[in-house]
């Protein structure tokens, strides 16, 4: 299977995947337009919940195709745009 | 940096329960008296809260001045009618019975609360009984996902994990639940010129442990300022009956039995109230742990917590928003 929006770069420096998550981001919790820095706990910005982990792990299920297991629900793969982005390159990269 | 101050289980005792119970029944005639009502109602569960608001208002205005209404449904515990009508009979209020099974049943409830299970749990059917579960947040880091529990005709157990939408769904279906036992409530209220008293403790009022406009909703909640030890030392000076003080908090809510910390709180109560107790504070993790036997590490995520649910309970406080369109 391909993947969607792998890794190819762009004019802005952003890869598809990172446009896709900050997308997704700023669609459902509504950030006021606010630029998130990549490295930016999500959490302790407020901008994930509970609930909004439950929304992000069915975005990258659905949108990249990747399976997200309970125990690899840790900030450090889910809690900032920089560690979506490596947790789910990675993902794809190991099938 | 100096140590944290050490702080135990004995800072949530109170100092005189007996006398406090007083203050809050007098507290509580003057409240009803201000909105010119003239006795009170609530609904009873069989669990320490609603057994305590009940003793304090056959206090506060006299037994026959207060109702309690008992409202079980189908998934209530075997427990739940019984021990209400213990906890009533120990301070001498009337009861009421109104099995809301039928409005649950018309409203959709068990049939939406169904449909959404059966989006994780596609064989879960007539027979089955379950309940949403999370993990506890003191041995990991992970982030803490509902899952479904259910038990199946055959007593065989499965377990899925709840996406966001089967999620709301099931809540959103049981939130009929406690809507409809508080409409029948101000029912009850507005024929006899009563207030409505709510019965959260602190740690479900500071946390959102409520639903909106369900059982958040009331005209004066007695004990909302309370940690919930601390309603125990209330319940024990009010004369609650050993069986009720014995039990361990439910939810009642589901047709599996579902523990509050399975369902919400991160510890069993009393060690929750020392966490909030702190946090209230602004006492560091170190200054419990020792009383709590964790780790620093581990109470602070338990504070984190508390923190990520009060911003939750934010919404569930808050009252209707005027918008004056000044900003137009």
């Amino acid at each position: 299977m391909s993947a969607p929006s792998e890794r190819r770069g762009s004019l802005d420096g952003m890869t598809d995947l990172e446009r896709d998550v900050r997308g997704f981001i700023a669609e459902n919790f509504i950030l006021d337009g606010d630029v998130l820095a990549g490295d930016a706990s999500l959490t302790q910005q407020g901008v994930l919940d509970s609930m909004g982990v439950l929304e992000l792990i069915m975005f990258l299920e659905q949108r990249f195709g990747v399976k997200v297991p309970d125990e690899d629900t840790l900030p450090e793969n889910l809690d900032s745009v920089e560690r979506i982005v490596r947790y789910v390159q990675g993902r794809l990269a190991h099938g | 940096m100096a140590d944290a101050p050490r702080v135990g289980f004995e800072a949530l005792r109170l100092a005189d329960p007996e006398a406090t119970a007083a203050a809050l029944a007098d507290a509580l005639r003057a409240a009803a008296r201000g909105f010119r009502r003239r006795g009170g109602v609530l609904g009873l569960s069989g669990g320490i809260d609603s057994s305590v608001v009940a003793a304090l208002a056959a206090r506060a205005f006299g037994p026959e001045q207060v109702l309690g209404v008992l409202m079980p449904e189908t998934d209530s515990s075997d427990d739940t009618l019984r021990l209400s009508r213990l906890a009533a009979d120990a301070c001498g209020i009337p009861t009421l019975l109104e099995d809301i099974t039928p409005i649950l049943d018309a409203a959709g409830c068990y049939r939406r609360r169904d449909d959404a299970f059966r989006k994780v749990l596609p064989a879960y059917g007539p027979g089955w009984k379950a309940k949403i579960v999370l993990p506890s947040v003191v041995d990991s880091d992970a982030f803490r996902l509902f899952s479904v529990v259910a038990l199946d005709p055959d007593g065989r157990e499965h377990r899925a994990r709840l996406t966001s939408e089967a999620y709301l769904e099931v809540v959103a279906a049981t939130n009929f639940k406690q809507r409809t036992r508080k409409m029948l409530e101000y029912h009850h209220a507005d024929r006899l010129n009563f207030v409505v008293l709510g019965t959260p403790n602190r740690l479900e009022y500071d946390q959102g442990f409520f639903v909106k406009n369900g059982d958040g909703a009331a005209d004066v909640k007695p004990i909302a300022h309370l940690y919930k030890s601390q309603v125990y030392q209330l319940a024990e000076a009010l004369g609650v009956p050993d069986e009720i003080r014995s039990r361990p908090p439910t939810t009642d809510t589901y047709a599996m039995p579902q523990s509050q910390e399975e369902f919400y709180f991160s510890l069993p109560y009393d060690r929750m109230d020392l966490c909030l107790y702190a946090v209230d504070r602004g006492l560091p993790p170190e200054s419990v742990a020792d009383a709590l036997e964790l780790g620093p590490e581990q109470v602070a995520r338990v504070f984190g917590d508390i923190a990520a649910k009060r911003r939750v309970a934010a919404y569930l406080h808050a009252a209707p928003m005027l918008l004056d369109g000044s900003a137009a």
